[in-house]
């Protein structure tokens, strides 16, 4: 893991640099214009971005990384002189709320949904379930995201609030008071609403293979045998059998919606770091930029990470490895 | 379970018997026909179908659908029909653009891997495995917006794949993992048969599948990603990519205002076009597996 | 339909039993009118090639059917109290192991991957009866001690850490968990080498000497039955043809396939020559021949037999036979 993620640390410090257009030189001269001398807009420039661009690559370089470890991302170009790790310090809380609950309510629901489909096999749930599930799962996500807005907040004015964006009414004060609290409910709604909708299909549809193959197993036809409880067969010889090999695809749907939250968040103007991230491109706002992928690349190994090891502890065939 | 030699021939039906085959399944059928109805939209439909996109008549704005105007008009006036025909042309064509590219540099990269094996594989494979960890999706927003070529649809393809190729490469890789192991590779080793022969006649025949199967998927994420960059306006090159028609219905969306149905002409119109071409692509390359593999047809 | 036996003696008693299996090519019937009856203390072995409804027939005896089969029709009666066949949910699920318990064919693939070896024994138990963890763990090791495996040991693995042998094992002890009044065996030294395969047999021997419980025994291996059967019944695609001891059986087998079948397993003493194997394909089980199922490869048929099915009948000396040619 941390050999990924030292290799994308590096990618991004290429990737910034290889952007056509010499930014130093462009922003030196916005400040040129301004009236400031040249070599002290140089100056001003580099402390902006963190690292000084006229001196050799490998110095460049080892301030760039020196800077990450303290933690130190450079200043936003277009929020003047605010540093990135402020913006997005602030910005990575409202994500990973939105995300974490969107993902766990999905999986939850499509897990749910998915082992009811296969007890109730060929009868009119499963048909109806199954073409929703499909039709989920072909939709991309800000589709949804985008029917979910203009339906809320136009045809049924219910989420209004999301029209002013935001992840609370900015007039309230943060903290654990009631009215905060509920406002943040309803600023995220949508949003994770969206997540929901979008990841509910596939879980579903898989979880319904998956559990038609289980039934098939020896093993539950034993349980029966041996007098077991419906219930219990269900859910602990089915469903836990069933459930497992999902959880691959599990690492895989997180780095899917950390890359969705670029657009769900642009879509309902949620200030996470997938909103700041393509505020930062449309206003060609480097430093934040960078700071913005690499948090969110950074997230994706870690949780993946984390939800590797998670599955090693609740699969007791792959804990020997 | 008896891996002989016969297996390692393609399934590949005779002609008729891969009609036979689709029909006999409700949603081949209708993959079929989806991906058949936008390939000719895309294709024939442009031409027949005349679109002014520099009109700017605002009395003719957001008009409900009528004989004139199927699906009604834009902020603009313009027919919104019109402008799902001739968007189909630019969503499909990057689309399989992109596909191509991914799947050349995947298969490539993949095949390679998987028959050079030892230390190298290992090698190509962290790579990819690097490559899979970067989210998609922040990646090509920063390369569209900054990469100022990217109004050539080619340019836009390559972009496209820049991640997607990992994917790819993974699959057919461990494709030709096991196809090694059936043996049969050996054989025509054995038999002197040269690389180049085994190559082209021994393997690819038996990735064909995984090849078709990887390019509609392909397609399928292009298109994803490409209306995606449309819609949060990042690409703006192109006025009638249906990304750009709901980049637009968002812009002018205001507070209230226009008439309900037809202000969801424009959000509906290029949602259903997307929805329809992607469940329909997903169907086809259930089709295709159907095709390819006997034991997923049913009776 | 009457057969011998008093019927205080009588464990199960299966009569005019009839499943089905829905398949792609049409309806399968497994099991065809069949009657059998099981006696309280014995090992009664059900003996007949691979595919005659034998384990489709134990299946029912604990009303397990496949997803694709139906029990069209027939009575099941144990200990002539409760009929098994019409059982509601509740009951059919305490009946279940704790009367009658199954281990079954290729049974390594009975226990569930994710939980340890003494959670399925606590599973089971709990099921049926409320009793401490402890007290189940106790009983549970003896189990495991009879079929000479460590306790502490087995309790706590998963099933992929436990080699086919043991899982084997494992499972009857399960079986024998809550002390059933019949255990049915399905096959139990199939898929064994000559060394287990003894084992197995004198650990039923040993299970049914010291506890006198009732076993069903099945198997397509005559051999195997001689050692350890009390009496034996012979299934022919679907029916019971025959039923006696088993010294009646493999001395004077009276239905011409028994014959055959006895004739077909070589001795140590007989030429090598004097196996004959039985004439004719086996029929196609869909459409099974009209009247005497065995009759196209039989010598001895008659018209009687191609036209009307023989039933199964008691011919004295505690023998029953579903043919003609015994039987006028």
């Amino acid at each position: 893991m941390v050999l990924t993620i030292y290799a994308v640390l590096t990618f991004t410090f290429f990737l910034i640099r290889l952007m056509p257009g010499n930014i130093v030189d462009v922003l030196v001269f916005q400040y040129v214009m301004e009236g400031v001398p040249e070599k002290e807009a140089r100056l001003m420039v580099s402390a902006l971005i963190g690292y000084n661009m006229s001196e050799p690559i490998l110095v460049q370089y080892t301030n760039y990384i020196t800077n990450l470890l303290k933690g130190d991302l450079g200043y936003s170009l277009y929020y003047y002189r605010v540093p990135v790790s402020s913006i997005l310090g602030r910005a990575v809380p409202w994500t990973v709320f939105v995300l974490s609950i969107g993902l766990t309510i999905s999986f939850v629901l499509g897990v749910l949904l998915g082992m009811m489909m296969a007890y109730r096999r060929g009868g009119i749930f499963d048909g109806i379930a199954t073409i929703v599930g499909t039709v989920l799962s072909a939709v991309p996500n800000y589709i949804i995201g985008l029917l979910l807005l203009f339906t809320f907040t136009m045809t049924f004015p219910i989420f209004t609030q999301g029209l002013l964006g935001g992840a609370y009414d900015l007039r309230l004060k943060p903290g654990f008071n009631w009215p905060f609290i509920i406002s943040v409910l309803q600023h995220g709604a949508l949003p994770i609403i969206t997540y929901v909708i979008t990841g509910m299909g596939s879980w579903m549809l898989r979880m319904k293979a998956n559990t038609i193959s289980v039934l098939g197993e020896d093993y539950v036809v034993a349980a029966e045998a041996r007098g077991l409880k419906k219930r219990r067969i269900a859910m602990s010889y089915v469903g836990r059998n069933a459930v497992l090999p999902l959880f691959t695809r599990f690492t895989i749907a997180i780095g899917y919606m950390f890359g969705g939250s670029v657009l769900i968040e642009n879509i309902f103007t949620y200030p996470g770091v997938g909103y700041y991230l393509s505020f930062s491109v449309t206003s060609r706002d480097y430093t934040l930029m960078q700071g913005a992928f690499l948090l969110i690349t950074c997230a994706v190994v870690i949780s993946n990470f984390i939800a590797d090891l998670l599955y090693s502890r609740l699969d007791p065939r792959i804990r020997l490895e | 379970m008896s891996e002989n030699k016969s297996e390692s021939k393609n399934h590949a039906p005779r002609k008729f018997q891969t009609l036979r085959i689709i029909a006999k399944s409700k949603r081949s059928t209708a993959g079929f026909i989806i991906t058949a109805f936008f390939i000719l939209m895309a294709t024939i439909g442009v031409e027949i179908t005349p679109l002014d996109l520099s009109k700017f008549n605002l009395a003719e704005s957001y008009l409900p659908p009528s004989w004139e105007h199927p699906l009604g008009t834009d902020y603009f006036g313009r027919d919104i029909w019109a402008m799902i025909i001739h968007g189909s042309r630019d969503v499909l064509l990057v689309g399989s653009l992109a596909a191509l590219i991914t799947i050349t540099i995947g298969v490539a990269y993949g095949a390679f891997s998987g028959l050079i094996g030892g230390k190298a594989d290992m090698t190509l494979m962290s790579i990819v495995d690097i490559v899979l960890t970067i989210p998609n999706f922040p990646l090509l927003i920063v390369l569209a917006a900054v990469i100022k070529q990217a109004t050539n649809p080619l340019i836009m393809a390559a972009i496209l794949s820049v991640t997607a190729w990992a994917g790819v490469a993974r699959a057919i890789r461990s494709q030709v993992l096991s196809l090694r192991q059936r043996g049969f590779i050996e054989a025509a080793t054995c038999l002197g048969m040269s690389k180049r022969h085994i190559v082209f006649n021994e393997i690819m025949p038996n990735l064909m599948p995984y090849i078709v199967v990887s390019f509609i998927m392909s397609m399928i994420g292009a298109i994803y990603a490409q209306v995606g960059l449309f819609t949060l306006g990042l690409a703006p090159y192109s006025t009638v990519n249906w990304g750009m028609m709901l980049n637009m219905a968002m812009q002018h969306a205001g507070f209230g205002g226009a008439v309900f149905a037809v202000k969801h002409g424009n959000i509906l119109a290029p949602v259903l076009a997307i929805t329809l071409l992607d469940v329909g692509l997903i169907m086809l390359s259930g089709a295709v597996e159907e095709i390819f593999n006997p034991r997923l047809r049913e009776e | 339909m009457t057969l011998k036996g008093s019927p205080e003696d009588i464990l199960i008693s299966v009569r005019n039993l009839t499943v089905t299996f829905r398949v792609p090519r049409g309806i399968l019937v497994a099991v065809d009118r069949a009657n059998l009856d099981i006696r309280k203390g014995e090992i009664l072995a059900l003996v007949g090639e691979s595919g005659c409804g034998k384990t489709v027939l134990a299946h029912s005896l604990l009303n397990i059917v496949d997803p694709n089969g139906e029990i069209k029709s027939g009575k099941i009666l144990f200990k002539n109290e409760i009929d098994v066949l019409s059982l509601p949910e509740e009951e059919l699920r305490k009946f279940r192991w704790k009367k009658v318990a199954i281990i079954f064919q290729a049974a390594q693939n009975s226990l569930n991957p994710v939980m340890r070896v003494y959670e399925h024994a606590v599973d089971t138990t709990l099921a049926h009866e409320k009793v401490s963890e402890n007290e189940i763990y106790k009983k549970f090791s003896e189990m495991l001690k009879w079929v000479r495996l460590e306790p502490e040991r087995v309790s706590r693995l998963y099933p992929h850490e436990a080699s086919g042998g043991m899982k084997q094992r494992i499972i009857s002890a399960l079986s024998l968990l809550l002390d059933p009044e019949l255990l049915i065996l399905d096959e139990p030294t199939s898929a064994l080498d000559v060394l287990t395969q003894a084992y197995i047999l004198k650990f039923l021997r040993n299970l049914h000497e010291q506890t006198g419980m009732t076993m069903l025994y099945i198997t397509h291996d005559l051999a195997t039955v001689a050692e350890i059967a009390d009496r034996v019944a012979i299934m022919y695609l679907g029916q019971i043809v025959e039923t006696g001891g088993v010294d009646q059986i493999f001395y004077d087998p009276k239905h011409p396939y028994t014959e055959a079948l006895i004739k077909a397993t070589p001795s140590l003493l007989s030429d090598i020559s004097e196996i004959k194997p039985l004439p004719g394909p086996l029929p196609d089980p869909f459409s099974p021949p009209p009247g005497c199922k065995f009759h196209p490869r039989c010598a001895f048929a008659t018209d009687r037999c191609r036209k009307i099915p023989p039933p199964l009948v008691d011919i004295g000396d505690d023998r029953t036979l579903a043919c003609y040619k015994e039987v006028k």
